[in-house]
């Protein structure tokens, strides 16, 4: 067990966070933390990495309480802040002779692999790259450290869909071997479902679903039908955020056409043209979370 | 690894260093031609009467200069490190938090110390060309408040801009401003002496208050 | 973090000081009035102090036994002092008590003389100019050289910034000679050029005896004066008075006070007739004139006011004017049973002094006890009873210092 979180309760004044919140992330995965904006992930991270004190609840990170990481622990972190923010009045061959000297196994190549892909000059401050270039010479830094657990706030913030696409498949490659793990948080859903193993979808208060990505795209369905009546659904437990949807009413379950069907006749309504479709992640995370 | 951080101090601080040394060398050779021009215009003689029947200060461009560099270099130190939270990544180093925390403050404090320590060396040896060594001994005195400022302004700018949290920023700095101002109560040369070791107690001390800044971050508060 | 709660009582402790000096200070200057006392001269018609009160009442000159002067009466009434105008009006008096009165003399033995205990409690750069006491010229000249007397004396060259060996030598054994012992306890003179005539310094040798040194015609002249006071002498302020009856002021170790007279080559102290005060605490001024001394001494409480005879020196009449109430005393004596300050008028030193006002501003830290009860919402009993109890001690500064400092686990309240 890399990760171990239990009973994190907090509160910001006195709107509420989440209340006795509880997952773990096992060695070799990678897991997303997915959520809408506000629903607390930079919070999770924060509280992973000691920079925050929930009102209640303990985090270990691998078995050590999250205030309390021993430096060699942290060496074993690799951190990626929100925004790709980095030490940005350093330019590129002073940031990575800087963080060379602290980790032991610093692989100077996985660095400059990244960077020689950029049209930047070793001597580029960091403040006068591009967002996109930014997040590379982040993530560069990262692959030199080669830490056993990356930890990576909403990496795709900022990023064009060539950039993100590209920080995807570099995380693929890192995370190939079974030996790392990967946490990270995200709002934009695209390109996710080829990286992430489990899913953890956030919503305000409370872990909404925690499943492996595969799971999920193979069960989770959106069905679309049309009913006789305007009156709204009572609540169900097999269906999640049924409502109209300009002419139609769609509803998202996990469960099979026939007991969809059959939770959506139980108050006696007609339902006609109903039929089911696969979902992108993308689209079973709104049809988990809603569209407001 | 320390190494490392000081090296990361230096690139951040280096211009505002190099532009303090460049402030103070000017302001000491421009002291030097101002003495200059008064033992042309009145003869030495008479600068020798007028500093001990005046005792006016040798140095007045200094009085406020340390204080300036002090808090100069404290910005340029911190401001970086909070703005996005950078610090984040600084604390998130395979360091004992206190060490790394140590080693900035250090690395600051030590280049003050420095600049105030040369700046009072050549600025008092170059007195000595001109004067007694009484009237040097007298400069020594009228400097030396002015150039613990220097530290303390140093020590708390650092606490006021590691210091999450705005209200608690404005409160520091008021307490700071009270504090500060004890090294800036116009005396004569010298009667700063009784009132120096506690002053430099208190500059000691300022060194540790912004562990108090920086466990307030690690707390999270904001 | 390691040492954090030390860390914050360090703040709260340095924030706490600041408190305990920045907020008085601030009530200070708002509240601070000068204490104003009355002007007082002693009449050499009346025989008793006259004073003009400035505080803007209607009838502001009276004597010590509350009869009221018109201003005409005071004019007339203080004829050494006012001669000038009375000159020039005609109301001048030929004569006092038989004494006939030479407008030449009354100049003369006109003197003011103030001291200040800052005059003593000041740095020393442990340098002075010596001038020449019989110069050709009829002012002052600049001698190019200063010199220092504590391990010996020593004359530096202002152009050279060299010791003067030659001159240096002259000097050091004609104080050898004289029997002075090294080193110098101290050296006091009028360094300034601006003064009629210069008598050199006074210095007291390391066995406490006090020496007379100037340069005359360019050579050394060094006296042992060989007087005893009744304490050892603590301070001398030289004053160049216009009929050089004597060197200027001696005040001894137990307060007693006295001029040192010129006698023939000979010196001779005289001490005044008034009661010894504090060196170190009190200001004393005297207005002297051709008759009689008018000799104020200032402490906190009040001024004791004496005439003395002029040439004796001997007490005539004495009166004390108690201190006037001061607002700023009011308001402290309320607000800071306790409070600190850096600079004291006494002193040119900067040094803390803790200054007790009075038992009942204990009041006032008694609110702010309760106060911190209250203030700091939900926080832990141990706390409360930590800020209440730190506000007792400390008062309305320890209070402040409590909302200044907040202490760290104030934002994990434990609901559960």
């Amino acid at each position: 067990m890399i990760i171990q979180c239990e009973n994190i309760t907090h509160y910001y004044g006195k709107r509420l966070i989440y209340r006795d919140l509880n997952f773990e992330v096992r060695k070799g995965k990678i897991l997303g933390l997915l959520g809408k904006n506000g629903t607390g992930k930079t919070t999770i991270i924060n509280i992973l990495n000691g920079y925050l004190q929930p009102q209640s609840g303990v985090c270990r990170v691998f078995g050590e309480e999250m205030d309390k990481l021993s430096p060699a622990t942290k060496g074993r972190i690799g951190l990626l802040l929100e925004g790709h923010i980095q030490h940005s009045y350093f330019n590129v061959r002073q940031i990575e002779r800087y963080y060379s000297r602290f980790f032991p196994n610093w692989k100077k190549e996985a660095y400059y692999r990244l960077i020689e892909k950029l049209r930047v000059t070793p001597t580029q401050k960091i403040s006068t790259m591009s967002c996109g270039q930014r997040s590379q010479v982040a993530l560069g830094l990262l692959f030199a450290q080669d830490p056993d657990l990356l930890i990576l706030d909403d990496f795709s913030m900022g990023l064009d869909p060539g950039y993100r696409r590209l920080f995807v498949e570099y995380l693929k490659e890192f995370a190939a071997s079974g030996e790392k793990t990967i946490f990270l948080t995200s709002h934009i859903i695209q390109d996710m479902e080829l990286l992430i193993d489990d899913c953890m979808i956030l919503d305000y208060g409370k872990i909404l679903l925690h499943e492996s990505t595969n799971y999920i795209l193979k069960n989770f369905r959106r069905f679309t039908f049309s009913t006789t009546t305007d009156k709204p659904f009572a609540e169900n437990k097999i269906l999640w955020n049924t409502g109209k949807a300009g002419m139609h009413w769609e509803t998202y379950s996990f469960a099979d056409a026939d007991k969809v069907k059959d939770a959506l006749l139980s108050d006696g309504r007609e339902i006609i043209d109903f039929w089911e479709e696969k979902l992108s992640l993308e689209d079973a995370f709104i049809g988990l979370t809603g569209k407001y | 690894m320390y190494q490392a951080i000081i090296y990361k101090e230096w690139i951040k601080t280096r211009k505002a260093l190099g532009l303090t040394v460049f402030v103070f060398a000017a302001a000491g050779v421009y002291s030097f031609m101002k003495i200059g021009e008064s033992v042309r215009s009145s003869g030495l003689v008479s600068m020798w009467e007028t500093a001990l029947q005046k005792d006016m200060s040798m140095f007045p461009y200094f009085e406020y200069l340390p204080l300036f560099a002090g808090i100069l270099l404290a910005i340029t130190q911190y401001a970086p490190e909070l703005q996005f939270k950078r610090l984040k990544l600084t604390l998130h180093l395979p360091l004992p938090e206190s060490k790394i925390q140590q080693t900035m403050l250090g690395y600051g404090f030590m280049a003050v110390l420095l600049l105030v320590c040369l700046a009072m060396g050549s600025l008092l040896c170059g007195l000595r060309l001109y004067f007694p060594r009484e009237i040097v001994s007298a400069s020594f005195w009228n400097l030396l408040p002015w150039f613990l400022a220097g530290l303390a302004s140093y020590a708390i700018t650092s606490w006021v801009c590691l210091e999450p949290q705005w209200k608690q920023r404005i409160l520091n700095i008021v307490a700071g401003l009270a504090l500060l101002s004890l090294f800036f109560i116009g005396a004569k040369s010298g009667a700063y002496s009784p009132i120096t070791p506690y002053l430099t107690a208190f500059v000691e001390a300022s060194f540790f208050f912004s562990i108090y800044s920086i466990t307030r971050f690690k707390e999270g508060i904001q | 973090m390691k040492g954090k709660q030390i860390v914050f009582v360090l703040i709260l402790i340095f924030v706490t000081v600041a408190g305990l000096w920045g907020i008085p200070e601030l009530v200070k200057t708002a509240t601070y009035t000068k204490a104003r006392y009355p002007f007082v001269y002693f009449s050499s018609i009346q025989k008793k102090f006259l004073m003009r009160e400035s505080d803007g009442r209607k009838e502001p000159y009276h004597d010590d036994e509350g009869k009221i002067y018109s201003e005409k009466e005071y004019d007339s009434s203080l004829p050494l002092l006012n001669y000038r105008q009375l000159t020039v009006n005609g109301e001048m008096p030929e004569k006092i008590d038989s004494l006939v009165l030479d407008p030449r003399e009354i100049r003369v033995k006109q003197m003011t003389f103030r001291y200040s205990p800052s005059e003593k409690n000041t740095p020393e750069t442990g340098l002075y100019i010596m001038y020449e006491s019989l110069p050709k010229k009829a002012k002052l000249e600049s001698p190019g050289d200063v010199f220092r007397l504590k391990e010996s004396i020593e004359f530096i060259d202002a152009e050279s910034n060299t010791v003067n060996a030659e001159k240096s030598e002259l000097f050091q054994s004609a104080l050898l000679k004289a029997g002075f012992v090294f080193p110098a306890q101290w050296t006091y003179g009028n360094l300034s050029i601006r003064k009629p005539y210069d008598e050199g310094y006074f210095s007291l040798d390391a066995e406490g005896k006090l020496f007379h040194v100037k340069m005359v015609n360019g050579r050394p002249y060094v006296r042992n004066t060989q007087i005893a006071l009744l304490a050892e002498p603590a301070f001398f302020s030289m004053l160049e008075v216009a009929d050089k009856r004597f060197y200027g002021f001696l005040f001894d170790k137990k307060g007693n006070s006295y001029i040192l007279e010129a006698d023939d080559g000979k010196y001779k102290p005289v001490q005044l007739d008034i009661a010894p005060f504090d060196i170190d605490r009190d200001e004393i001024m005297i207005m002297g004139n051709l008759m009689y001394w008018t000799v104020s001494v200032q402490s906190d409480s009040g001024k004791n006011i004496y005439a003395l005879e002029t040439e004796s020196l001997k007490q005539l009449r004495s009166t004390f004017l108690e201190a006037p109430a001061n607002r700023w005393h009011n308001f402290a004596s309320w607000l800071f049973p306790v409070y600190l300050d850096f600079k004291a008028t006494n002193t040119e030193y900067i040094a803390p002094n803790l200054h007790f006002t009075h038992f009942h501003a204990l009041t006032a830290n008694l609110i702010s006890a309760i106060i911190a009860i209250f203030a700091f919402g939900n926080v832990k009993m141990g706390r409360r009873i930590f800020n209440s109890i730190y506000s007792l001690v400390f008062g309305i500064a320890g209070l402040a210092s409590l909302f200044f400092v907040p202490f760290f686990e104030k934002i994990r309240i434990k609901d559960n």
